[in-house]
């Protein structure tokens, strides 16, 4: 979760328990993803104790994050609902919302952050004069673009996710040639996402805000402009691609070469070329260092004693071990910070030496760096999907762990390790048991 | 744009009946739907509406013929926000963001995957 949302899920949280609507109540998170242990996370701080994350996600449901265990949505329906609260952190707050209540929940849902500007699920007057407006002001802001960049065509990369921007700019030549585009200007949301595509060489960029951004996709739906694309695999709501993984598991950057731009198959990426020489040369050993990276957006978090393992094991070799940050991002324990631009991050962990995080688009900004890459992975499924976040975002060339949290008690690690035990006898992802 | 307060009820009407809505103008699309077998697929009450085919029901599919005029008035409602993850508009004209037609295109996609995943 960036970090404007935390402030947005704390600052929520907090008018909530000042309101006393927590107190003695039954606690629920709808939808397991990063936000809801960053909620969850809060909560246990803050004395509370979440009773369950609930999930539609057969593929999650059964298992546990900090011995919350994670189970879906009727379990709780025969439980007395005017003692319980469900929180949602979650972009589909609508349709859950709608879920619950069609299943005949009638205790409280609070939304806690409001990531999903698009969707409202009511078509009450006052409802579709509200859009009409928030339409308005998105033409206003189509408009202000196209008089600064007069006769371009405007590829918006709509959310603040570097991976999702680095495929987006990876099959761009490809885009822009199919369709025999000259003259473009990239938007981005945040300067990091800018940053990538200056790493393509891609020279006109502008900058918006997220709510900014929305407003400008709803006025590029709304008029079908012709000069606007909106290179993302699953927003805005009429973008339908993420059903393919209904059917089949389909990687994320075949997603984004065949899925966003109608690319072939084989369609070869583009690699970003433009990088700055990394300046801290001198406080970092030259092949005896190691990076981490344990924060990202798309994926949970893997436990604290992973880290600390990792850090012992490379310390006690005699590396140093730095831990990459950017704005409040914290080292881990017993690492120096790294903070360094995007564009010197290739830089320094090739004279680093060895690089090792958690799956995020960080791993994708570096994907082609030349030192030991390992990548690690929390065993669940990516999003709504029945597929294990390992093959989704699987990354070729590198070595790509699973990390198997149980807890001592767990009477499902058996089975959990067999099916581990399948995917590794076929040589495809390493895996770490961690109780 | 105005939407008339009488499409808007029959809207309501048709989300809180069926499980999904789907808007289409591309007929080679509803045709795949209608000979689908449905039920090996979905086991949702599905609408389809458009300006292009004839009314009936095959399995628990109803296609319902609309007008142009209406046609353009739920098209300009879809676009202006997400009322409801039920109702979708699907449209085989290249548009200005990703499409699963493309996956078929590509052959990622069987015709019988699209339809699957277009369903589910």
């Amino acid at each position: 979760m960036d970090q404007l949302h935390y402030n947005e899920m704390q600052q929520n949280l907090e008018v909530l328990l000042a309101t006393g609507a927590v107190s003695e109540k039954e606690i629920y998170i709808f939808g397991h993803c990063n936000a809801s242990e960053e909620l969850a996370d809060l909560l246990m701080c803050k004395g509370y104790r979440v009773c369950a994350i609930l999930d539609n996600n057969p593929g999650k449901q059964g298992s546990y994050y900090k011995r919350i265990p994670i189970i879906g949505p009727r379990e709780i329906l025969d439980r007395d609902m005017k003692r319980m609260l469900i929180c949602v952190v979650s972009r589909a707050y609508e349709a859950m919302a709608q879920q619950m209540r069609q299943m005949g929940y009638s205790g409280r849902l609070e939304k806690l952050v409001d990531y999903n500007t698009f969707a409202e699920y009511s078509l009450a007057p006052e409802t579709i004069s509200r859009k009409r407006e928030r339409l308005k002001r998105g033409m206003e802001i189509l408009e202000r673009i196209r008089r600064k960049y007069n006769c371009y065509f405007y590829l918006l990369c709509p959310f603040s996710a570097l991976g999702d921007v680095y495929y987006a700019m990876a099959y761009l030549p490809g885009f822009l040639k199919k369709n025999s585009i000259k003259n473009y200007a990239v938007i981005t949301v945040g300067k990091g996402c800018s940053d990538i595509a200056a790493m393509f060489g891609y020279a006109d960029r502008e900058i918006l805000s997220q709510n900014d951004m929305d407003e400008l996709v709803q006025a590029v739906l709304f008029t079908r402009a012709k000069d606007a694309f909106i290179a993302h695999h699953d927003r805005p709501y009429a973008n339908l691609l993420m059903r393919a993984l209904k059917v089949k598991l389909i990687p994320f950057e075949v997603l984004y070469r065949c899925g966003v731009y109608g690319l072939e198959k084989n369609f070869a990426p583009y690699h970003p070329t433009i990088f700055q020489h990394f300046s801290g040369y001198d406080s970092m050993e030259k092949g005896n260092t190691v990076v981490l990276s344990p924060y990202a957006k798309s994926v949970a978090g893997i436990g604290d004693q992973v880290w600390r393992e990792i850090i012992s094991y490379f310390q006690r070799k005699g590396a140093q071990v730095y831990t990459n940050v950017s704005g409040e991002e914290e080292p881990l324990p017993g690492t120096f910070p790294l903070r360094v631009s995007l564009l010197e991050l290739q830089s320094a962990v090739e004279w680093a030496g060895t690089f090792i995080g958690l799956r995020s688009g960080l791993c994708d900004v570096i994907k082609e760096a030349h030192c030991r890459k390992v990548v690690l992975f929390p065993d669940c499924c990516y999003s709504d999907t029945r597929w294990k976040v390992a093959d989704f975002f699987h990354l070729e060339g590198w070595e790509n762990i699973v990390v198997y949290e149980t807890m001592a008690d767990d009477a499902s690690d058996d089975r959990h390790r067999n099916s581990m035990e399948e995917r590794n006898a076929e040589g495809r992802v390493g895996v770490i048991y961690v109780k | 744009m105005r939407c008339c307060k009488k499409m808007l009820r029959a809207l309501e009407r048709d989300l809180n009946c069926y499980d999904r809505v789907l808007l289409s103008e591309t007929p080679a699309l509803i045709s795949v739907i209608g000979q689908l077998k449905l039920s090996e697929v979905s086991d949702e009450k599905l609408l389809v509406l458009s300006p292009n085919i004839c009314q009936g029901q095959s399995q628990n599919i109803t296609f319902r013929q609309i007008s142009r005029e209406e046609t353009c008035q739920l098209t300009k409602l879809y676009f202006t926000y997400e009322f409801s993850d039920q109702f979708h508009f699907i449209s085989r004209n290249d548009g200005n963001y990703a499409s699963l037609y493309y996956m078929a295109d590509a052959g990622i996609l069987s015709p019988e995957e699209f339809v699957a995943a277009l369903l589910s």
